[in-house]
């Protein structure tokens, strides 16, 4: 058995590690290319959202690589992301891919079914081990999450142009290759230092005045995967923007895979926020996306770009409030909605045309003393040309 | 002019075309009165178009026009929106069902009081009883009437779903007797009635004006026209089993049944899909349900798309095509469908 998974950011380092920690011949499909995202639209539904799509093509392109086992998450709905592995199966059955689809179900409160199941697919490997190799695969998520903290404001700041993209692939890697608990440590320890001394140290670049911070809500895959979102906080980065992720990998499993008592107690904040807007529960990240805008707001941040795929029913959801959301705090908000479609172009035309309205937005405030001004009529119309809700 | 009753606006939209018949008996048990919106127009579509976000399907959009009608109107006391998470276990409707009283409440800044209620199943129906009692607190009626009021709402929809089931055809082959007794069809009298299946969301299919008048074209060319309603619960819980994993849509699992019930029989002819474009749900449903007619021997199967932009020409060049499609194939040979079984 050879098995793979789907991509979803930097998720493969930690599942790599901890099924190669249990003895499992594993290979993370081959990176997201144009070549992935087309043999995955070719195969799947027209209208399935963008996520599926890709990780289709992922399937696809890891069998070339010899795999024929492939483990997928399950879930519970109402997001479609719960139905994606009887999809996909499905289409590889018609395929002739010969690929088995083994389904990971969420413990939904009893922790010891994930890891049985996980055990079950490295042939009955014992429980404290799986936890072993589970808490070993953890830390190394910890880490990627802990030094990505840092690249944005490395990036903004580098004298350099491309060497925080360097340094991150270089932490990457060595994270990857970590042995060990301490090593992974260790190697997260390092890139922090680097990237700090990027954006802190000698002859880091000084922008004129404090850059723009925007914070970056939506669905979790079109956050984390750069291939999918057209590497977002990266073009942001060009423009001088440090971002601000809502959501890491790390914070996705402790909402949503931890039992219990060890469950993100920021669920809580994040819905309170929301709670004006959006009331319920709608799957997704949907209530997170409205309640991240709000704390973002609160924070200071200068806007928030809410970004899901084409079609995503809890991202719709959200869309649907956020304009409110921006109108009733005085705060830009954007939406983008992507999917193979999307053109590079059109995305960089919007990013400027936002980063510009928060640039002006800034000059305005910092001309008259503090924050919160009523927009004139012209800025409205500019906004609502492009597509860009609120800042009213 | 408020008259002594209570009147609140119920919008004709989305829920409303299932659930509509418990609704209206419990509001009436209340002594409440219950006044719908009108059919779907072009003026409500383009009301609901412009007060949604683009990304919105049709039937979230047209849910906003009617909610926008219902506003027009100076005699309601509320606007009755219920949030439809769950109405059975372990299953859900669809995230926008989940979050329109949101969507409506945030975007329409309605004068009219919402009556917005979380109706959720998901974990019994514990939650239906206690979103009766949440209504009827908000209507002035004790926690006794509002479930006295539920429980007779839902005799009568229990005693609706028996009647229908005794409206079902027994095992006949509905098109040879129609032949036999002369009832033809208007548009080609010699032939014998095809028997099509059509598969959707209730608010579309039972919506004249965003079905595009689907049912009735398809009789007008010689078609008898089954919707899941018609086959037995139990049948359907029986083709639904044999997946690998529960389908957590309720409409969802419904439609995958049905599909899955007629290609393992061959009692239709063909299956008319009807979809709101940007539809979550049927874009996986829809692939599964393709697949597993094709699986079953193949069955002639038309999806059908419909946005605010859809014209009915275009719908009826389809249909035309599809029905002379299967008629073809039937001179040609191929097996007809051998009528619905009990």
């Amino acid at each position: 058995m050879r098995l793979t998974f789907p991509h979803m950011g930097p998720v493969h380092i930690g599942i790599t590690t901890i099924f190669r920690d249990l003895g499992v011949d594993i290979v993370a499909p081959p990176p997201i290319t144009r070549r992935t995202v087309a043999l995955g639209v070719k195969h799947s539904p027209e209208m399935a959202c963008f996520p599926l799509k890709i990780s289709v093509g992922n399937y696809l392109e890891a069998r070339e690589l010899g795999v024929d086992t492939i483990g997928m998450l399950g879930g519970v709905g109402p997001c479609r992301l719960g139905y994606y592995a009887d999809v996909e199966r499905e289409i590889l059955d018609g395929l002739g891919a010969g690929m088995e689809m083994v389904v990971l179900d969420p413990p939904q409160g009893k922790p010891g079914r994930l890891l049985r199941a996980i055990s079950r697919l490295t042939g009955g490997k014992p429980l404290r081990q799986v936890w072993r190799s589970i808490q070993f695969g953890w830390s190394k998520i910890v880490e990627i999450d802990r030094l990505d903290q840092e690249v944005p404001r490395a990036r903004v700041f580098e004298a350099q142009p491309g060497v925080t993209r360097a340094v991150r692939a270089q932490a990457y890697r060595l994270i990857e290759e970590a042995s060990s608990v301490v090593e992974a440590k260790r190697a997260g320890d390092l890139a922090v230092e680097a990237l700090r001394s990027i954006s802190l140290g000698h002859g880091a670049k000084s922008p004129q005045g404090r850059p723009l911070t925007v914070g970056l809500v939506g669905e979790i895959y079109m956050l984390l995967e750069p291939a999918a979102n057209m590497d977002l906080e990266e073009r942001l980065g060009r423009l001088g923007v440090i971002t601000r992720r809502a959501l890491t990998v790390s914070d996705w499993v402790r909402l949503h895979l931890f039992p219990g008592p060890w469950k993100s107690k920021d669920g809580a904040v994040v819905h309170a926020a929301a709670r004006p807007y959006l009331n319920h529960f709608v799957g997704g990240e949907g209530v997170e996306s409205v309640g991240q805008t709000v704390l973002y707001q609160r924070m200071g941040l200068d806007g928030v770009i809410h970004v899901g795929p084409l079609t995503c029913m809890p991202e719709i959801v959200a869309a649907s409030v956020l304009p409110q959301v921006a109108r009733d705090l005085d705060f830009p908000v954007m939406t983008l909605f992507l999917d193979e479609h999307s053109g590079e172009a059109g995305i960089q035309t919007r990013l400027e045309a936002f980063v510009d309205l928060l640039r002006r937005r800034r000059q305005r405030q910092r001309e008259q003393g503090t924050g919160r001004f009523g927009a004139t009529s012209a800025r409205q119309q500019l906004a609502a040309g492009l597509g860009v809700h609120g800042d009213a | 002019m408020k008259g002594e009753r209570t009147r609140i606006g119920v919008p004709r939209a989305l829920g409303y075309y299932e659930y509509h018949a418990v609704w209206e008996a419990f509001f009436g048990e209340l002594g409440v009165d219950a006044v719908t919106s009108g059919p779907t127009t072009k003026r409500l579509v383009d009301l609901g178009v412009g007060a949604a976000i683009d990304e919105a399907c049709l039937p979230v959009k047209v849910f906003y026009g009617h909610v926008r009608a219902l506003m027009e109107r100076d005699d309601l006391d509320f606007i009755f929106l219920p949030r439809l998470v769950s109405v059975e276990r372990r299953s859900f409707i669809c995230p926008k069902f989940m979050g329109i009283p949101d969507m409506i409440r945030v975007n329409l800044v309605p004068r009219v009081p919402l009556l917005d209620v979380c109706v959720d199943m998901s974990r019994g129906s514990g939650g239906l009883r206690r979103a009766a009692v949440e209504v009827g607190e908000r209507l002035g009626a004790g926690k006794r009437q509002a479930l006295g009021a539920l429980k007779v709402a839902c005799g009568l929809w229990r005693e609706g779903m028996a009647a229908s089931g005794k409206r079902r055809p027994q095992c006949q082959p509905r098109s040879a007797r129609r032949g036999s007794d002369g009832t033809g069809t208007g548009n080609a009298p010699e032939e014998p009635a095809l028997n099509l299946l059509t598969l959707g969301h209730a608010y579309n299919l039972d919506d004249p004006y965003t079905s595009l008048g689907l049912r009735e074209h398809l009789k007008e060319l010689g078609c008898e026209v089954w919707t899941v309603d018609d086959f037995p619960p139990a049948s359907l819980e029986e083709a639904i089993a044999g997946l690998p994993r529960h389908l957590f849509w309720t409409s969802g699992r419904r439609i995958l049944a049905a599909a899955r019930h007629v290609a393992q029989h061959h009692c239709v002819d063909g299956i008319v899909h009807l979809v709101s474009f940007g539809c979550g749900p049927d874009s996986l449903v829809g692939e599964m349900v393709q697949r597993e007619t094709l699986r079953r021997g193949g069955m002639p199967f038309l999806l059908l798309t419909i946005d605010e932009h859809s014209g009915e020409a275009g719908l009826l060049t389809r249909l035309e095509a599809f029905v002379d499609m299967i008629r073809r194939r039937r001179a040609a040979g191929a097996p007809g469908g051998r009528g619905l079984p009990a």
